[in-house]
């Protein structure tokens, strides 16, 4: 019997291919996934560093801090008062300078001359051990709430029909470690710090160039065959896996966008080199039962339920016919859909409207941040069983 | 033609006989208020009168006792805690006097719809009212973004960035306890699966309850932007926090 699924499947494969981030088809007739809890055995520190999220953004978002050299005061909401002890490992805005890798980056990225070298230095620094406390964590923190308010109010204005379950799906690929990744990988030229200290010294290397390049403790998921890992530890809390890295980079350095540039900078920056990316949101939907939901959505917007009608045929008894139908409510016709046999395109055309309602798009949609915001569309929310 | 005109005939008698199992089953297990002759003779008058129809299914109001296959009063369905839905003032009162008290740059006015959707839950009646998921979405992220920011206007450097206090600024808890200070989930329409009542310890859930905070975040910046919503968190929540 023909499903609903492979024609979908089929049609958004051939359709768009975006660059290297591959998105995650959601199943819509189910309710957005839930904070999962991990078992209490594994980690029981506290409730909120326990907590296990879908998607990457938001892991980045809720990341807590190690950091041994931080004192903090007793009142833990007098935010002013966290010191921390250690701060000699600091790179000097001097220093910072001569690093071509770095000088070249910041030219790239068209940054003002406000911003920082030695701030891109630590956006490159991922933490590697517990005594230095120069690495980009808390600005990447930083950064992965600033990019998923901006990237979230966008999507919300120009697509307020979205189920929450598709949006966080489409945050992610636009802001998922994955795609950030392929940023800074391919489209910013950061480059990571592979070679050994012995490579260095014979290449003739200066010390202060690993500076210029991205540096973190690779996550060693497989060892290599016939080596065995002797470990007290289970895991290394520095531990990141590559995409993770590149991706705190990109984090870090829109932090310091906002920190050296403003926040309206910051928010310009997203639209240029975030936002301006394709993400194929229709490809994301993946519905289960068409019929039945567009049948629903129907009936809570009180219209008549779906009929199919068929528009035109050839071939009927060729090996290889066409037909066309359209999905109509009363005389409305809400989409069309073609296919070989009637199934496929009765099937199609409830896709395709069951598509049209979730991605309707105001024409010229201001987002919240806009100064000449004047009030957006809010949705009644997904309809479900 | 002529050939499908038997084999409905047959179709209509076995959902005959299925509609009499079911009859039979409704008589054995419940004492509500439906008398059995009644459905009986309907359907059998139904039979007659459309032996094309193949598909018959009686429909029944039934309040109190809930069977399978009996569709449930309306009215039970939109109600909360004995609290029926709708734009009603008493409904909005709570909330409507909250935002009335706030001394923000721009008086807040939010229409009433938009008020009935901060208080509904996307639990409640299977999702098929307006429902707050979308603003209280939108209100999160400001949230965030604004205690982020708070942080680091306190402390001038990123030191207390993904410390616990900071991620407790948008956790469930504080947000639910927010709504309860300000006496804004007073009435909220949502679905508890809560045998004890208001005597059971999650009497209010603190992930469902934390939606209204969130929500009305999300509803005052999607009417009047980014800027608003900020002030509105710097006067209202941030304090809270710190009690």
């Amino acid at each position: 019997m023909f499903s609903s699924r492979t024609a979908i499947g089929h049609k958004s494969a051939s359709r768009v291919w975006n660059a290297s981030t591959k998105i995650q088809n959601r199943l819509i007739s189910i309710s957005p996934a839930a904070v999962q809890k991990t078992n209490p055995n594994s980690n029981s520190n506290n409730e909120i560093i326990s907590k296990k999220y879908k998607f990457s953004y938001e892991t980045a978002k809720n990341k807590s801090i190690q950091n041994s050299h931080l004192s903090i005061p007793n009142n833990k909401f007098d935010f002013a008062n966290y010191n921390n002890n250690n701060n000699d490992d600091e790179i000097t805005e001097e220093n910072a300078k001569l690093i071509p890798s770095i000088v070249s980056l910041h030219a790239r990225l068209q940054l003002s001359p406000d911003y920082k070298y030695s701030t891109l230095v630590k956006s490159l620094s991922c933490p590697i051990d517990s005594n230095s406390n120069f690495n980009n964590q808390q600005l990447s923190i930083f950064g992965s709430h600033i990019l998923s308010f901006y990237v979230s109010e966008y999507l919300l204005t120009n697509y307020p029909r979205l189920p929450i379950s598709i949006l966080k799906s489409t945050i992610d690929s636009y802001i998922g470690n994955f795609s950030l990744y392929d940023i800074a990988k391919n489209s910013w030229g950061i480059d990571e710090d592979s070679t050994s200290k012995l490579e260095k010294y014979l290449s003739n290397e200066p010390e202060l160039f690993k500076f210029g390049r991205l540096r973190f403790i690779k996550k060693v998921t497989k060892p290599e065959s016939n080596i065995i890992k002797y470990s007290n530890s289970i895991n290394n809390p520095f531990e990141l896996s590559k995409s993770e890295a590149f991706a705190n980079s990109v984090r870090s350095i829109i932090a310091g966008l906002y920190i050296h540039s403003g926040e309206e900078s910051a928010k310009n920056f997203i639209n240029d080199h975030i936002l301006s990316r394709q993400v194929d949101i229709s490809s994301v939907f993946d519905f289960k039962e068409p019929g039945k939901l567009l049948t629903r959505l129907l009936k809570t917007n009180n219209m008549l339920s779906p009929t199919v009608r068929l528009i035109s045929e050839t071939g009927r008894l060729s090996n290889s016919p066409i037909y066309v139908v359209g999905c109509f409510s009363g005389n409305d016709l809400l989409a069309t859909g073609e296919g070989s046999s009637l199934k496929e395109a009765r099937v199609r055309s409830f896709v395709r409207a069951l598509k049209a309602w979730y991605l309707y798009k105001p024409l010229d949609a201001k987002v919240p941040s806009d100064s000449n915001f004047n009030g957006m569309f809010v949705d009644d929310g997904e309809k479900f069983y | 033609m002529q050939s499908l005109i038997p084999s409905t005939t047959i179709q209509s008698s076995r959902c005959l006989s299925r509609n009499f199992s079911k009859i039979s089953q409704i008589r054995q297990y419940t004492n509500a208020k439906i008398s059995y002759n009644q459905i009986y003779n309907k359907n059998i008058i139904r039979q007659q009168q459309q032996s094309q129809q193949q598909q018959i299914r009686s429909i029944v109001y039934v309040r109190g006792q809930r069977v399978q296959g009996l569709i449930r009063d309306p009215s039970e369905i939109l109600s909360t805690d004995g609290v029926k839905y709708g734009k009603e003032n008493d409904n909005l009162k709570p909330l409507k006097e909250y935002l009335n008290s706030l001394e923000l740059s721009t008086k807040i006015e939010l229409s009433d719809d938009i008020l009935l959707q901060i208080i509904t839950h996307k639990s409640f009646a299977h999702g098929s009212k307006p429902y707050n998921a979308n603003i209280s979405f939108l209100g999160e992220q400001i949230l965030q973004l604004a205690a982020t920011k708070y942080v680091i206007s306190q402390s001038g450097n990123l030191n207390a960035i993904g410390s616990l206090a900071h991620r407790f600024m948008w956790s469930d808890k504080m947000l639910a306890a927010f709504a309860e200070s300000k006496g804004v989930d007073e009435v909220f329409f949502c679905k508890k699966a809560l045998p004890g009542g208001k005597i059971d310890k999650l009497y209010k859930p603190k992930s469902i309850y934390s939606t209204i905070t969130s929500s009305i975040i999300g509803a005052i910046a999607s009417k009047y932007g980014k800027t608003i919503a900020e002030e509105f968190i710097e006067k209202e929540l941030i304090p809270a926090y710190k009690n």
